[in-house]
């Protein structure tokens, strides 16, 4: 069995018994598995195809508001509304796609600013569908089983569920056709094609996953929230903290972005309990630190020092 | 040595992180960093203004209190996470937070776990409409901010002209502006207004002349107006670019800052604005307040401070009231709350659909020779109204 299965499992099992050690610290525990799991669908896209987005809150969003007004305004059971968020996350980034992928390097990068920002004016304006401005409140959701989802522990096991289900896809993406053609694409396109790779095609399946994903994640907050206003969820900046976590844990690996979001997250609401007004400084400060002096970030660094001795090694015997 | 430098690098870090003893700690969620933090500071500085006035005064049921104050970052996230601390930490009630899409997870999270939330900056209507049990508003609300505005706009029909019908709505698409001018749409409506232009833009806009251009050929009355800081005072400059003469400007929550009149200048003259508190309106013990916050700030305080000072004496009354810190009885004592400060009276109500709201009266302050004046509610107000404002020619 690979090792990256044996380490998800025991992560998994510690996750289970986290709310009986930590019953009181669910609400970052919640934040953190959401990041890890919204960084590891991210990286699908930006580390795995090389596509660096910073619109991923689009997806976010459109899982937010399908799970936000399909309960508040249309009574729709949140894993029907969840299910309906997932296929029209991948219709957009199918659409999306499409569109941008013709674009290279930072000029795609810009346009997945450009078109999430036309989602967010879109959340904004269009009340009737979202509920405008203002924001929608999520006041009540269906018990199945009787499990209250608005309770904390159910919020957390969805969160790790979710973190758990994006790890899981990435190492079964990772040793699969499918996660070669990710690397070759993005290694050299132009090789990628020459060995009968469509980038286009391996791109766009790349960002539905993501997409579809993270949207996933988008209706978990949603619930988590109970509140959601179309500035903050479809914010240019959520998308660049999405992104910042996955590139700071490590790009193209698997447990960069956990990792990454253990860093994001954990030190945010250490520095925020601990320096008061200077918390925000202090994380700059390490953010900084570590782009310094790990740029291919904290999982990813150490991992390429272990392949090229291993190469070394090999090229020796 | 290395340890010695290590303990003498953290040790002022652990003393300003332990917690003042004190029999009583009220829990504060507050924007202290991030996007928010420069008006989290304001409420920040009008809560401990009420610390000294309360515990000089001998605390609460004789004994002193402090605040637990927790950082939100500006983010619902961590203000949830903060909320769980402080659960922790067992305080009686909790005070937060500036930002609506930071103090609506809030509310709904401290209604479940059953903790009293007295709200400190979130104005936005749906907090406490339908509200709930365990959450409490002293300042206004979207609705009563906008009434005010139509309060005044029928005040100076009946009393200076009474040919003032059409009014133009220019507003931001955040969820302040754009609530504040649903209601304005519908009170405009009620009373006999025709709106005669009805504009949203996008917040980060600085160009207004095109929208402001289309509101000229309209000729309207009054123009209503919600914008921040610096959107704000793009408009104000902008009205006189394009030469747009309203009988009556209103510009809400940017025209209420000091730095709008300094940014401004002498554009800023005859503009109109409501706000909760002012540092003259016709109450017991304002003067005195307004030099203790303006002290402690150490610049021209606003209703921020007045609003952060608000809430902590609130906390305070219904502790001292409560037969025991049991929260269920903190949650009964301040729904029975009646009190007078200097920034209002507070007593919580259910009307309209509200739950827990304090049907505050709200002020309409105007620029007048590079100060605000209270000018409404007539009762309240420090000097009378100047209208109309005069054209731009004339200026």
């Amino acid at each position: 069995m690979n090792r990256h299965y044996l380490i998800l499992s025991g992560l998994v099992v510690l996750g289970i018994l986290y709310p009986q050690a930590f019953p009181g610290y669910l609400s970052v525990a919640i934040t953190l598995l959401l990041f890890a799991g919204w960084a590891t669908a991210w990286d699908i896209l930006g580390g795995w195809a090389g596509q660096v987005s910073l619109g991923h809150a689009s997806f976010v969003g459109l899982g937010g508001y399908f799970v936000a007004v399909g309960a508040s305004q249309y009574g729709i059971a949140p894993w029907w509304a969840v299910a309906m968020a997932l296929v029209a996350a991948a219709v957009l980034a199918y659409l999306w796609g499409r569109l941008t992928f013709k674009l290279t390097g930072p000029y795609f990068t810009l346009s997945t600013i450009a078109i999430a920002e036309i989602l967010r004016l879109v959340a904004i304006n269009e009340g009737w569908l979202t509920g405008g401005a203002t924001g929608v409140f999520i006041m009540s959701l269906p018990e199945p089983f009787g499990l209250d989802l608005f309770a904390r522990q159910t919020n957390y096991y969805l969160a790790l569920a979710f973190a758990a289900l994006t790890v899981l896809t990435v190492i079964a993406m990772s040793r699969n056709k499918f996660g070669y053609q990710l690397r070759a694409v993005r290694e050299d396109e132009d090789s990628a094609m020459a060995s009968g790779i469509n980038p286009t095609t391996v791109k766009l399946k790349a960002f539905m996953l993501s997409g579809a994903l993270t949207a996933l994640g988008g209706g978990i907050y949603a619930i988590f929230l109970s509140f959601l206003e179309p500035h903050v969820i479809f914010y240019l900046l959520l998308s660049v903290q999405i992104a910042l976590t996955a590139i700071i844990g490590g790009r193209g690996t698997i447990w960069g972005p956990c990792v990454g979001a253990l860093l994001v997250v954990g030190s945010g609401e250490v520095f925020r309990t601990t320096f008061a007004e200077a918390n925000m400084l202090i994380y700059g400060l390490l953010i900084m630190l570590v782009v310094m002096f790990l740029p291919r970030g904290i999982v990813g660094e150490p991992a390429r020092y272990l392949i090229r001795r291993a190469y070394a090694k090999r090229a020796q015997s | 040595m290395k340890k010695l430098l290590a303990a003498t690098a953290v040790a002022p870090w652990l003393l300003m992180t332990q917690p003042v003893l004190a029999d009583i700690e009220i829990g504060v969620i507050n924007s202290l960093s991030g996007a928010f933090a420069a008006f989290g500071q304001r409420y920040q500085a009008g809560m401990e203004v009420a610390l000294e006035e309360i515990n000089s005064a001998g605390g609460v049921k004789g004994e002193p209190i402090s605040l637990r104050v927790q950082d939100d970052r500006s983010e619902a996230s961590s203000a949830l996470a903060a909320v769980e601390s402080l659960n922790r930490q067992d305080v009686p009630l909790i005070m937060g937070s500036y930002a609506s899409s930071i103090t609506g997870p809030m509310a709904q999270l401290m209604t479940r776990k059953e903790i009293p939330l007295i709200v400190l900056g979130s104005a936005d209507n749906s907090i406490t409409k339908p509200g709930s049990p365990w959450v409490f508003r002293a300042k206004h609300n979207s609705t009563i901010v906008a009434k005010t505005y139509f309060d005044y706009f029928d005040y100076l029909r009946e009393n200076f002209d009474d040919s003032l019908k059409t009014v133009a709505m220019l507003y931001g698409n955040g969820a302040w502006p754009e609530s504040l001018a649903k209601e304005g749409a519908r009170l405009a409506e009620e009373r006999g207004y025709e709106v005669v232009g009805n504009a949203s833009y996008d917040q980060g806009t600085f160009d207004f002349r095109p929208i402001l251009n289309r509101f000229r050929a309209e000729d309207p009355d009054l123009l209503y107006v919600v914008a921040y800081a610096e959107d704000g005072v793009a408009i104000a400059r902008q009205l006189r670019e394009v030469n747009l003469n309203a009988k009556a400007v209103a510009i809400d929550t940017g025209a209420a800052l000091p730095s709008f009149i300094n940014q401004v200048g002498d554009l800023s003259e005859y503009v109109a604005t409501v706000v909760s508190w002012s540092k003259d309106v016709q109450r017991d013990g304002v003067e005195d307040l307004y030099q203790r916050l303006k002290a402690k700030t150490g610049e021209e305080p606003t209703f921020y401070e007045a609003e952060g000072y608000l809430a902590l004496r609130v906390a305070a009354d219904a502790l001292e009231r409560a037969e025991s810190l049991e929260r269920s009885d903190v949650r009964d004592a301040l729904a029975e709350t009646d009190l007078d400060t200097p920034v209002t009276h507070v007593k919580f109500e259910s009307f309209d659909g509200f739950q827990g709201q304090n049907p505050i009266r709200s002020l309409v302050l105007q620029i007048q020779d590079g100060e605000h004046v209270t000018v409404f509610p007539a009762d309240l107000a420090a000097e009378k109204v100047r209208y109309p404002t005069p054209s731009w020619d004339e200026r």
